[in-house]
């Protein structure tokens, strides 16, 4: 081995040692507990199996509703926001007044803690005082009790994580749009693609990198979502807005089910992986096709 | 020079290190109106008495330690606990000392004669296994009612000494056009209140004890009354945006005149007190009506974490020492709502609730709530909130359906037991 090759592994190494430990060994250390019997707020080290998992599956009406909720908040979601966000980046992008104060305004709940933003939906939504009720009185259509409703608790969350994370995918796809040579657009118009024809030939197509991106991390998101939930509802009411991540926290810290809490969180890693690996199998053929 | 130079580093860390250990860390979890005015006032008396001691206060907030009892047990697992921390005697308290996270106390309790002062019932409390875990700092009553004066006297009602008459209280009050009992569960405990003082009322102590000890379920025709009742007036009688709403402010809406009551502990008396408003003149205050004479117990206590060293050691003893005084308790008590533990503590200075509840505590039947992790080991008590939220949002949910699921999360998680004290 020469010095330049021991140099350079000089440099990776603190931080593959890094990552070895805080990522990967805890990842093993959890899926190990999740296998275990420790169900008590003192570690108990012998294999229970699959039992952990089984008592999720089998006659478990919360882990089923969180599920449900998981499932049904994701394509909401990611959807809005990436829509949304899209929508943004391309008004940005045409060169609006005050461009730079809109583009702030947007990313700027982006930097509000979640517990923040959280606490301020839950005035918003109140039903005798908040300013979405009041709205609604004022339009003459029927008001709303948000998070004390089985049916519309969720949607509300949605709505507000939604209002949090758009500006992430705006800025997301305001860099992508920026990298789109003007040549190209221009060469477009002069053959005739003008308004939705534009976009749908030619911009969506050369975003695409950023929507994988967009996709992937909004999936991820959505798969773990907890600080919102428990600052807004903690779950509730009735586990309508439940999701996994709570049901981890309540598991382990509360009730002291550590390895029942370590079987969720390794679900909810499957779950994540599910997604992750086909992106970084796309995300490395679409670069592959730029270059 | 080079020698020198890292010298001071080292003295530098050591003496970081230092300072890190010689400071007092205490947990709680009192960051509402009243509650932060009590536990900053026995800080500061704290400080009087051991000035060189530095006070570092980690609030969490969060009612009845949601949030940090999770900060809590992640420090004790990573070996780093804190120099002493809110914990709630009997089962709450039970779980960190049968998993040998608290070290034993019993010499202290003998040395500074605590058991000729603190009442048997809170003596077994502290206690597991024959040993002592933890100092009371104040006893708190679950079951009572906190209604508005204005309303009652405006529409002429009578103060119900029944929960039946409770119940027709209600419905009067809904008819003039009031909200009849705030509620603030967005953390669930709340609602489960509303039914545990309710079962209190309803069956009584005994029957209240059994189903906490799982001899009992809501096959019971009394505890099928008071989930019934329960339902009811979760349905009917409570505030559109309970749900979104903690306990606080539920009584913020008693306070403020939007609602006529509501079923909360005596720290709901540290919060009108903190609101500068007068008992029997702008808030009245009884036991739920049905449970007379008997008193439902929850205790905030203090231990000492196991693995604290040297002066750390000293200083959580330097703060049980404090909290146990007569002055320590009453002045905490004084604001806080509740009452002291030890039972010398003169009534001066205690607003007529509290002298009536110091009283009543010498001649009640006492059991100890189950919402606040006193009756009932912490997988039970959340998994039974949750299951008694799934019966309160599904109103189709007959009585039978709801009553089968209900017993079997009971059979699931709660086991016939019996604590050794």
């Amino acid at each position: 081995m020469n010095k330049k090759s021991l140099v350079s592994i000089g440099f990776i190494l603190p931080s593959v040692m890094l990552v070895g430990i805080f990522v990967y060994a805890f990842i093993g250390w959890t899926v190990s507990v999740s296998f275990t019997n420790w169900n008590t707020l003192l570690p108990n080290w012998s294999f229970a199996g699959f039992s952990n998992y089984s008592s999720l599956f089998v006659n478990n009406l919360r882990f089923r509703m969180d599920l449900i909720n998981n499932f049904t908040f994701l394509p909401f979601f990611v959807l809005g926001s990436m829509v949304l966000g899209f929508f943004l980046a391309s008004l940005l992008n045409k060169g609006v007044k005050f461009e730079s104060f809109f583009r702030t305004v947007f990313l700027l709940p982006m930097a509000i803690s979640l517990v923040v933003s959280g606490t301020v939906w839950v005035w918003l939504y109140d039903p005798t005082n908040g300013a979405v009720d009041a709205f609604l009185k004022l339009m003459r259509l029927p008001t709303i009790n948000w998070l004390g409703s089985m049916s519309f608790a969720l949607p509300a969350i949605i709505i507000a994580t939604i209002w949090q994370y758009t500006g992430f995918t705006t800025s997301i796809y305001l860099a992508a749009l920026r990298g789109i040579p003007k040549e190209i657009i221009e060469a477009a118009k002069m053959d005739g693609a003008h308004g939705f024809r534009l976009y749908w030939n030619i911009i969506i197509p050369m975003v695409q990198s950023s929507t994988v991106t967009a996709f992937v991390l909004m999936v991820q998101l959505s798969l773990q979502m907890f600080d919102i939930i428990w600052v807004m509802t903690s779950g509730g009411p009735a586990f309508a807005t439940d999701m996994p991540a709570v049901y981890m926290f309540i598991a382990a810290f509360k009730q002291n089910f550590v390895a029942q809490g370590a079987a969720i969180a390794v679900i909810i890693f499957l779950l994540t992986l599910a997604v992750v690996v086909p992106y970084l199998l796309t995300a490395g053929k679409i670069t592959e096709e730029e270059s | 020079m080079k020698k020198i130079g890292i010298l001071f580093v080292i003295l530098t860390l050591v003496g970081s290190i230092a300072v890190v250990a010689a400071q007092f860390s205490i947990y709680d979890w009192w960051t509402a109106g009243g509650e932060k005015q009590a536990i900053t006032t026995e800080l500061n008396y704290f400080h009087q008495l051991y000035p060189e001691i530095r006070i570092v206060q980690n609030p969490v907030a969060g009612g009845a330690g949601v949030n940090m009892q999770a900060a809590i047990k992640s420090l004790i697992f990573a070996g780093l606990p804190p120099t002493t921390f809110q914990v709630h005697a009997g089962w709450e308290m039970y779980q960190y000392a049968s998993a040998k996270l608290l070290d034993p106390i019993t010499n202290l309790w003998q040395s500074e004669g605590w058991t000729k002062v603190f009442p048997k019932r809170i003596q077994e409390l502290c206690s597991y296994n024959g040993k002592f875990y933890a100092v009371p700092m104040d006893i708190h009553r679950a079951n009572m009612l906190w209604y508005n004066v204005s309303i009652f006297k405006k529409l002429g009602l009578k103060v119900p000494t029944t929960f039946q008459g409770l119940m027709n209280t209600m419905k009067k009050i809904k008819a003039a056009g009031y909200t009849p009992l705030a509620v603030g569960d967005r953390n669930q405990w709340p609602a489960a209140m509303v039914f545990e003082e309710g079962l209190l009322a309803l069956s009584g102590p005994k029957t209240y004890d059994d189903f906490f000890e799982g001899k009992v379920n809501y096959s019971n025709s009394k505890v099928q009354e008071a989930l019934k009742d329960f339902r009811y007036i979760m349905e009917n009688y409570t505030n559109e945006n309970h749900a979104s709403l903690t306990w606080d402010g539920a009584c913020g809406l008693v306070a403020k005149g939007k609602a006529a009551m509501t079923i909360m502990g005596d720290w709901a008396n540290g919060y009108f007190i903190a609101l500068g408003m007068k008992p029997n003149v702008d808030y009245g205050a009884i036991a739920v009506p049905g449970s007379q004479g008997v008193y439902n117990i929850v205790i905030d206590a203090f231990p000492v974490p196991v693995g604290l060293k040297g002066a750390a050691k000293d200083y959580a003893y330097d703060w049980l020492k404090t909290i146990a005084t007569v002055k320590g308790q009453a002045i905490f008590n004084q604001l806080k709502g509740s009452i002291p533990a030890r039972t010398d503590v003169p009534t001066t200075g205690f607003n007529v609730v509290q002298v009536n509840n110091m009283k009543e505590l010498k001649t009640d039947v006492l059991v100890s709530s189950a919402v606040h992790g006193s009756e009932a080991p912490a997988p039970f008590v959340t998994a039974w909130e949750n299951a008694l939220t799934v019966v309160q949002y599904h109103p189709s949910m007959s009585i039978e359906q709801a009553v089968n699921y209900l017993n079997a999360v009971n059979s699931r998680y709660l086991t016939p037991q019996k604590l050794v004290h």
